[in-house]
């Protein structure tokens, strides 16, 4: 093996340096006038507008960013991608740049007010020069701090886990953005915890955004056009969790021509087709991608293991209709579904459904409204198919999204976004039944929580001078949960146990039980200290009212959601950030610093040993507690050159705190102690060499401190077995995690065609990362546990993916 | 105790197997020992009990946990008394250092009992009160040898077979909670070296639970059926130990749910992998507690066990197939009484069989 590392550096280093055929892009501007108005007028002022459009797939272009004279005057387009400058009459070199598109260059001979629409082409400007495909000073200049905005090209270029693309994988590279570990489908922003970051796909929220229990991403990678993470200041039009959003967006097919692409893998495959049902009106979009993954389990010589299967798919559909070049309808389908079956002993399945309308129009320049209603599904089986009593414990979670935004932009230095947005969650009951047509199991149904969640928001974007811009929002939300439900109370003082119930109410479908709302402020303002330097702080607050029950360091499959009830308040959080940015070397250097604290009220904790399933008061097994979490990230991307990527550097700490009179509902004696996924170091290095269009090498290195650990502190026998007496909870640390993983894409494979090939290493230093650490028995049963590490994956693990499109 | 609860100590179960997925997943996979400094926290009592229907099955267990890392050191010279709603009590008596036994009483159903425990430093200690529940019936043990993969602490498999053992019981009408746990017995004559006076030096006993980190537990409001079959309540790999007559005690023990919850939690954490899937571990609490400090973690649980059991023998031609174990019979000729024994060329256990743990020279009435 270290042959044959020696042999694949060597090669790399033989193609990065000695590789003569490194193109490069020339930004000349020696190409013809654009003419704009009557070059007979002689306006003093003259009004430049238009719409910047996707070449391919016709759609509107919002965020592109516009620069005339090299930032002399410069904007963004709207939602609907529209833009408007005031300017004065002459000549202008322009610049226009978008995630994922080539930049369009254009010289312009400004006379009067006047027209132009641009269309942009998908791909990158030549990475040598320009990897980012943003403004370079975005930044600076961006309001909001704490954004990230990322095309799926950005992410196809870095390794991937056996060749899947994965986007949360790839945003845990970002500061401030951790995961517990290896196969763990949630990710930990800024302290905060996985049920609290909102997952909107096509603006519809998400509640498993994983396959294979999260070693493989859920979303096909060629149906992504791309999305954006909001850790820092989140814009008052989302809502509903208490630390980030993750918006992911798919594509809409192509208007104009029907085109084909796919990729076989080692896990998976999978296949897209879009094109015009109607040129220029009607678009289809389908997408499907299959496991192919049980031979690897067969080449496994454990019998249980060459037994097991696992097996996923998911499906999307988007049909888009433009009934005019202003007004267009998406309706988006999307459907996953995994099944997981080890040997016999034990399985889970889980699907998502979703599907969302939206209607986007714009009557005139300034009035922009959208439209979304939205339909979700999450389901959940767990199954114990053994011999005895073989059973399955089915969930769902039914949900309903409708969101209205307008959106009004008086000038390019105002903008203005408000609305309304509802959300019922409308949970199945619970329900244990028998597996394989197992009678005798004594089944059992336990109803779920209802409740419906409601927002008004508005967001105000204001930039004062060309130092200060600010950004103000409110959102104003309101739950209440609803019936049918039976609502226990128990004696006051005494630990909430089954046995301190004194009375239940009942209520019947629809009655109202409880009430939470409050405003949710948020403020974030830029102040820019020079061309290349800015500060930038902010403050929300945030109220989530759906959580995430799950009483494992990571989330499962079938942990089951729980909306707030009258035991249950929302989870509440104070966001405070601040940071200082700077361009170094005419941007050829993005930098950053920024500090951050967190307050979470209302955390959920779990009793010991607590019994969450089939619980008709599940509040007698929950904790209610306190959060806080702060740290400080650095931030170094290298934007131009031969190599381009990021230096990350996150340290924080992330703290619980459960206190109650009753000693049986206080944790560690009410001290503050480590959340599960507390890591205060967190370095990421990443890495990316595009070698002509013949190639591109690209790699990850990626250190974290070791999370918390529960430690067995001694040992007891009783009845002949060895019983561990464990610490209070979190008090150790599993060993520090390192990890480089390297990545080869040679393009064109097959003349002719636009394919590639991606050779990816993950862990390339075959480092035995420990994934936990457990505690195993001797042989004899008069010693007492010890502790061992177990690394999922101990060694390289290579892989290859072969990509085409016709 | 619902069928959620029976139904959650499944799910975790489950759960927590994940990880021996996982681990084979990437086919890459390895364990590999690590040193993690901990802080062990001595000085603490551990109880542990019962109060049987069965005689010479009510042990009581004293110990204090140590500050290196190791077992218990047993606690000797305390004073362990059962008492029942009556008011009368019943004096369990020091049998070896730290294990006390109740002779001449033996539990009655619905009977309430709890423990009071008198260390020399003057510390009372007593145990939560627990009703005698009614018996269910252990209508049979059956058992199967099979051949199993094992796989290591470093991750070797290998093929081994395996004396299993399964309970097929019946309820009564009131629904309620099981625990199986099955003994061993078994015989190991010391290698007989030739001597000029012939002599033959005596066999040991070796009692022991067989199967000690299985906590076979049962939910009987789980089922809508009067019985249940084919309960696996102990694996006992095969090994040298059956080159001699071999008993099982299977003993079914009808508890409380408050003893059921305790098992269930030993159970869990039995089960617990250190995985991301894990439910997070604590220490368990049990029910004996201070009598003048409450807040004292008392590690062990004393319970009230309505018992029943079936005893069965297993001889080396039971097996289909032959050991292939170090055997402890003499080799050589046994007229050359003078030549000088060759203990080397034997197991340790073959030259004293009393360096096996639980042995002893005293053979079970009923063996």
């Amino acid at each position: 093996m270290a042959n044959v590392r020696r042999i694949f550096i060597g090669f790399l280093f033989f193609v990065m340096f000695f590789n003569s055929k490194v193109s490069r892009s020339q930004e000349s501007w020696d190409f013809p006038f654009t003419v704009i108005g009557d070059s007979t007028r002689r306006d003093q002022k003259a009004v430049l507008t238009g719409v910047i459009i996707n070449s391919s797939s016709k759609e509107t272009l919002a965020g592109a960013h516009l620069s005339f004279d090299f930032y002399k005057y410069y904007g963004r387009t709207d939602q609907y991608g529209k833009f408007a400058f005031e300017l004065p009459q002459g000549n202008y070199k322009l610049t226009i740049k978008y995630i994922g598109m080539k930049p369009v260059y254009k010289r312009l001979k400004v006379f009067s007010t006047g027209l132009l629409n641009i269309e942009m082409e998908e791909g990158f400007e030549l990475p040598e020069v320009v990897v980012s495909d943003r403004a370079l000073d975005t930044n600076i200049k961006e309001s909001l701090g704490g954004l990230a905005k990322f095309s799926i090209q950005e992410i196809k270029k870095l390794p991937a886990f056996m060749g899947e693309v994965d986007i949360l994988k790839s945003i845990q590279t970002l500061p401030g953005v951790t995961s517990v570990g290896e196969g763990s489908s949630g990710f930990n922003v800024r302290g905060g915890r996985a049920d609290q970051n909102l997952i909107l796909f096509n603006g519809t929220p998400i509640f498993n955004s994983s396959h294979a229990l999260g070693f493989v991403p859920g979303f096909n990678q060629d149906a992504i056009k791309n999305f954006s993470l909001y850790k820092g200041n989140v814009p008052a039009n989302y809502g509903g969790r208490a630390s980030s959003v993750l918006e992911i967006n798919t594509k809409s097919g192509d208007f104009e021509k029907w085109q084909f692409q796919g990729g076989v893998g080692l896990i998976s495959s999978r296949f897209l087709a879009e094109g015009p049902l109607i040129k220029n009106k009607t678009s289809l979009l389908t997408a499907f991608r299959t496991s192919n993954s049980d031979w690897v389990l067969r080449q496994v010589e454990n019998p249980d293991v060459k037994n097991s299967s696992f097996n996923f798919y998911d499906a999307n559909i988007t049909l888009a209709h433009k009934f005019t070049t202003a007004s267009i309808l998406r309706l988006n389908l999307y459907s996953s579904n995994d099944f997981f079956r080890f040997s016999q002993r034990f399985g889970f399945e889980w699907q998502n459904y979703l599907a969302n309308v939206e209607w986007k129009s714009h009557t005139d320049r300034k009035l922009s409204p959208t439209l979304n209603i939205a339909f979700g599904e999450y389901r959940s089986n767990l199954i114990d198919p053994t011999i005895t009593n073989p059973s399955q414990l089915k969930n769902a979670l039914i949900y309903y999204n409708i969101k209205e935004t307008l959106d009004y932009v008086p000038n390019e230095k105002h903008s203005i976004k408000g609305g309304v947005e509802a959300t019922a969650y409308l949970p199945s009951a619970e329900e244990l039944s028998g597996y394989n047509g197992n009678k005798s199991i004594v089944g059992k149904k336990v109803e779920k929580n209802h409740g419906i969640e409601s927002a008004l928001f508005l967001n105000d974007e204001y930039q004062f001078s060309e130092t200060i811009s600010m950004t103000g929002g409110l959102r104003y939300s309101v739950y209440n949960q609803i019936g049918s439900a039976n609502v226990f109370t128990y004696q006051p003082n005494v630990p909430k146990v089954e046995g301190s119930i004194i009375d239940t109410l009942k209520y019947g479908t629809g009655a109202l039980i409880k009430t939470y709302q409050g405003l949710e402020p948020r403020v974030s303002a830029r102040f820019t200290l020079s061309e290349s330097q800015s500060i930038k702080i902010s403050y929300n607050k945030m109220r989530q009212y759906i959580h995430q029950i799950s009483n494992t360091t990571a989330p499962t499959p079938v942990d089951i959601w729980q909306v707030s009830t009258a035991y249950l308040p929302p989870q509440i959080a104070n966001n405070y950030s601040i940071g200082y940015f700077r361009n170094l070397k005419d941007n050829m250097f993005e930098t950053s610093a920024e500090l951050f604290y967190k307050s979470m009220d209302n955390l959920i904790e779990y009793k010991d040993f607590p019994s969450l399933y089939l619980n008709q008061h599940i509040e007698t097994e929950l904790l209610s507690g306190k959060g806080r979490a702060y740290g400080g990230e650095v931030y170094i991307r290298k934007l131009k050159g031969k190599w381009t990527g990021w230096i990350s550097y996150t340290y924080s700490q992330t703290q619980v705190n459960v206190s109650s009179i009753n000693p049986s509902e206080t944790i560690n004696g009410g001290k503050w102690y480590p959340s599960n996924y507390n890591k205060p170091h967190n370095i990421s290095i990443v890495g990316n060499r595009r070698m002509g269009k013949a190639a591109a090498f690209s790699f990850i290195f990626n250190y974290t401190s070791g999370r918390p650990l529960t430690a067995v502190e001694t040992s007891y026998i009783t009845s002949g077995t060895v019983v561990p007496v464990y610490s209070d909870r979190n008090q150790y640390n599993i060993p520090d995690y390192i990890r480089l993983d390297l990545s080869l894409t040679i393009n064109s494979v097959f003349k002719k065609l636009d394919d590639s090939l991606v050779i990816s290493f993950y862990n390339f230093l075959g480092r035995s990362n420990a994934y936990s650490v457990f505690y195993q028995r001797p042989q004899s049963n008069y010693f007492i546990p010890k502790p061992y590490q177990l690394s999922v994956l101990g060694s390289t693990l290579p892989s290859i993916t072969y990509n085409f499109k016709f | 105790m619902s069928s959620d609860k029976i139904h959650n100590k499944k799910s975790v179960r489950l759960v927590s197997k994940l990880i021996e997925f996982l681990a084979f997943l990437s086919l890459v996979s390895c364990l590999t020992p690590i040193d993690l400094e901990v802080n062990a926290k001595g000085g603490r009592l551990v109880v542990s009990g019962q109060i049987s229907t069965l005689p010479d099955q009510s042990i009581v267990e004293l110990g204090l946990t140590t500050d290196t890392n190791t077992l218990p050191v047993p606690l000797k010279g305390a004073s362990v008394k059962v008492i029942d709603d009556q008011g009368s009590f019943y004096r369990y008596f020091e049998i070896k250092p730290g294990t006390y036994s109740l002779s001449g009483y033996k539990g009655i159903a619905g009977h309430t009992y709890y423990i009071e425990v008198g260390l020399p430093s003057g510390q009372i200690y007593k145990s939560i009160p627990e009703k005698m529940p009614v018996p269910s019936v252990l209508d049979s043990v059956t058992y199967e040898i099979a051949s199993e993969e094992v796989v290591d602490a470093e991750g070797i498999a290998a093929k081994k077979n395996f004396y299993k053992l399964y309970a097929n019981s019946s309820f009564e009408s009131t629904k309620g909670f099981l625990k199986w746990t099955v003994d061993e017995a078994f015989l190991l004559s010391p290698t007989d070296f030739p001597d000029i006076f012939g002599s033959i030096p005596p066999p040991c006993f070796i009692v022991q639970n067989s199967d000690p980190q299985r906590i076979a537990l049962f939910d009987e409001s789980t089922t809508s059926s009067k019985s249940i079959q084919r309960i696996l309540i102990a694996s006992r790999e095969i090994d040298w130990t059956f080159y001699e007559k071999h008993y099982f005690t299977s003993i079914q023990s009808s508890i409380t749910k408050e003893s059921f919850e305790y098992w269930r939690k030993v159970n869990i954490l039995a089960n617990q992998v250190g995985s991301i899937f894990d439910s997070p571990p604590a220490a368990i609490v049990g029910n004996i507690v201070n009598s003048k400090s409450s807040e004292e973690l008392v590690l062990g649980y004393f319970q009230a066990a309505n018992q029943t059991y079936k005893r069965k023998f297993f001889l080396p031609n039971d097996l289909p197939f032959p050991l292939l174990f170090d055997k402890c019979d003499f080799v050589g000729d046994r007229s050359n009484v003078t030549a000088i024994p060759n203990t080397a060329a034997y197991p340790p256990r073959c030259i004293d069989c009393t360096i096996v743990r639980n042995s002893s020279y005293i053979r079970p009435v009923w063996f």
